[in-house]
């Protein structure tokens, strides 16, 4: 058996799952850490969700090998809500050998008939996956804000806007975003000194323009999240780490975008 | 221009902006010394809806003196579709504690600057305006011989006895009663409809003075839509209207912002015609400070006369009203037609009666719609005058020996 675990309550999990659905197939990676799901688009944006292995109610990986396979996103999902918004199910998910598929065994044991769904999904092998540290490439400056008002702010700016720019600086108006497209344009800056704001480091100013579509992918996912920390780089590569709490249980969502002009 | 609605005031106004982008696609901003005007227009130019936001509604409202034109005014246009995302969501005044909208005269953006209530966030949009073209709605919403007012919780009740799918609805107006239907008598049933019938007497409303009974049949759909606004803010809704086939107004007021909504009606007693051929209501759009063009080309422009081209060709079967806007008398322009043409027709009758169905079929085609059966039976009285009249003259003949044997 190389990968087994067991949670009861993945609410939260599915929500995320689904809100981050844009494109099928996902990376499975259970670590010794964590499950780690990848999701990546044309090498230009990549979203990992982390679940740290305290979550699970069991957790097994077989530290000899290093599992990774490709699973249908949207199966996966579907899966998972089985039981609809109804009871508290509790899951099962099972990985025997490289190849077999991925075995979900789903127990609702809230309602008296005690239903037990039994799923496999098959998976997909990995031949060439290159693991490459990005986090190093944008250090450079880090903001780290409420969700909630980042939100707000993202999707009340220009709808219509193919651009925008994450501009931080060292000095007034700090942190900028600006929203360009053939509407118009808009734009709000938050101050380091923003109650909304709990960290602030930036030593020289970065700015870099992303496109807008790309950024609503992760607008949906930032919607549960409590906070949030944008880091960029000198390379212009936007990084986004979610952080979310249900009920005194974290869970990650990191989302890295290139930047649209090198 | 600079104006700052506050935040409380701001459901008001992200509400009218909704209601408004229900019925058109483009937003007329129209500002003067005393309001600000957000008009709109669907695009078959059968309703239109026009919100004046008084100076009261706003905290500060400063308009440059320089920036109007002669009649007063300064204008913009702004497309719906960019301008709606900004007021979306709930509780917006709880999130904001003011918008300021700035404009100036040849700029090419609208900016609002919207201040939140956490922090000193202000977020800024520059939205890029459309050509700079104006609205004007060629009729005033209270000049209708008739009125009507209601709570908007009783037109919501009325309405809630209508189907959603029903498209279209008809009061037939009476001194003292209102009959409200969902279809015309005599019109085809169709399969799979309910037909409804809500008989309301004229002492339910808070309002009810008819001068002129009549039938007046018009769109669901704005109806609703103002029935909707009103009713999130509790307020009155007045309807006026002197007839089927004439525009009718809904009024909703309150003492710092006005919504009208003008909605081309028709009347299936009045004529033969298909209850959809309503006139639409009489704007014209107008280009505005054409500042490219040298003042030489704009004297010919404005001595180009562009209505010639339209009325010399009648290729529009029905009669339907293209952007009229200096007269309303105009708006009705296919009853003027037939008065003009009936005296016509009986001085060529009484000459020659060989000629009458030839004349018919000619009078037919120049109206471009067939008349109306109560016009018919008359002309018919006409032709035929002998039939009618009495069979026996006592005057050239002595005595009646027997009664009339015809009857009409």
């Amino acid at each position: 058996m190389l990968f087994s675990a067991e949670i009861t309550d993945f609410k939260i999990i599915y929500n995320v799952l689904k809100a981050i659905a844009f494109k099928d197939n996902i990376l499975f990676r259970p670590m010794e850490e964590g499950l780690k799901l990848t999701l990546e688009e044309m090498n230009y944006i990549e979203i990992s969700i982390y679940i740290p292995s305290s979550i699970f109610s069991s957790y097994n990986v077989d530290s000899n090998d290093e599992i990774i396979f490709k699973i249908s996103l949207k199966k996966f999902v579907e899966v998972l809500n089985m039981f609809g918004d109804e009871g508290n199910p509790n899951i099962k998910l099972t990985y025997a050998s490289t190849g077999a598929p991925l075995c979900i065994v789903l127990t609702n044991s809230n309602i008296e008939e005690n239903i037990t769904v039994d799923c496999e999904i098959q998976t997909l092998n990995l031949h060439d996956f290159h693991d490459i540290s990005l986090a190093e490439e944008c250090n450079t400056n880090k903001i780290v804000v409420n969700a909630s008002i980042l939100v707000e702010l993202l999707s009340r700016l220009n709808n219509s806007a193919d651009e925008l720019k994450v501009t931080l600086s060292p000095d007034q108006p700090y942190f900028t975003l600006t929203a360009t497209g053939i509407s118009g344009k808009s734009e709000v800056s938050i101050s380091k000194n923003s109650q909304e704001v709990t960290v602030y480091q930036c030593q020289t100013t970065t700015s870099a323009v992303y496109c807008f579509n790309n950024i609503k992918h992760v607008l949906k996912v930032m919607a549960y999240a409590d906070k949030v920390s944008i880091s960029t780089g000198e390379s212009g590569l936007l990084r986004l780490q979610l952080v979310m709490n249900s009920e005194d249980r974290q869970m990650f969502v990191e989302y890295y975008a290139t930047s649209q002009y090198m | 221009m600079n104006c700052i609605i506050p935040g409380q005031n701001l459901k008001v106004f992200a509400k009218a902006l909704y209601t408004l982008g229900k019925i058109g696609d483009n937003l007329f901003v129209e500002v003067s010394k005393k309001q600000l005007k957000l008009i709109t227009m669907n695009s078959r130019k059968t309703v239109c809806s026009q919100c004046n936001l008084l100076d009261t509604f706003f905290s500060n409202y400063e308009i440059n003196e320089n920036d109007l034109d002669s009649t007063g005014t300064m204008s913009c246009k702004i497309q719906m579709k960019f301008l709606l995302p900004l007021f979306k969501g709930t509780h917006l005044e709880k999130k904001f504690d003011y918008v300021k909208i700035e404009f100036t005269k040849h700029s090419d953006y609208i900016v609002f600057r919207m201040k939140y209530k956490c922090d000193e966030i202000l977020m800024t949009h520059n939205l890029r305006l459309m050509d700079t073209e104006t609205l004007t709605i060629g009729i005033s919403p209270d000049t209708g011989c008739n009125t009507i007012g209601t709570t908007s919780a009783f037109c919501n009740q009325l309405l809630g006895m209508f189907s959603n799918l029903d498209n279209e609805i008809l009061f037939e107006i009476s001194t003292n009663k209102a009959v409200v239907r969902n279809y015309f008598v005599g019109e085809p049933v169709k399969s799979k409809t309910v037909r409804s019938q809500v008989n309301l007497s004229g002492t339910e409303f808070t309002m009810y003075s008819i001068n002129e009974e009549t039938v007046i049949n018009f769109s669901l759909k704005p109806f609703r839509t103002a029935v909707n606004f009103a009713e999130s803010f509790t307020l009155n809704l007045t309807l006026n209207f002197e007839r089927g086939d004439k525009p009718l107004s809904i009024i909703i007021k309150n003492p710092t912002f006005e919504l009208y909504f003008f909605i081309a009606t028709s009347n299936p007693q009045s004529d033969n015609q298909k209850a959809n051929s309503t006139n639409s209501i009489p704007t014209k759009v107008t280009q505005t400070n054409n500042t490219d063009i040298s003042e030489e080309d704009r004297q010919v422009l404005l001595n180009e006369n562009w209505e010639e081209g339209f009325n010399s060709e009648s290729f529009d079967r029905i009669p339907h009203k293209i952007t009229n806007s200096n007269s309303t008398s105009k708006n009705n322009q296919f009853v003027d037609i037939v008065e003009e043409a009936l005296p016509r027709k009986r001085s060529l009758l009484d000459d020659e009666n060989a000629n009458v169905m030839e004349q018919d079929g000619e009078s037919e085609e120049f109206n471009g719609f067939s008349l109306s059966q109560n016009s018919k039976t008359k002309r018919v009285k006409l032709v035929l005058g002998r039939c009618f009249e009495d069979s026996f003259s006592s005057q050239t003949l002595g005595n009646v020996l027997a009664p009339n044997s015809d009857s009409e």
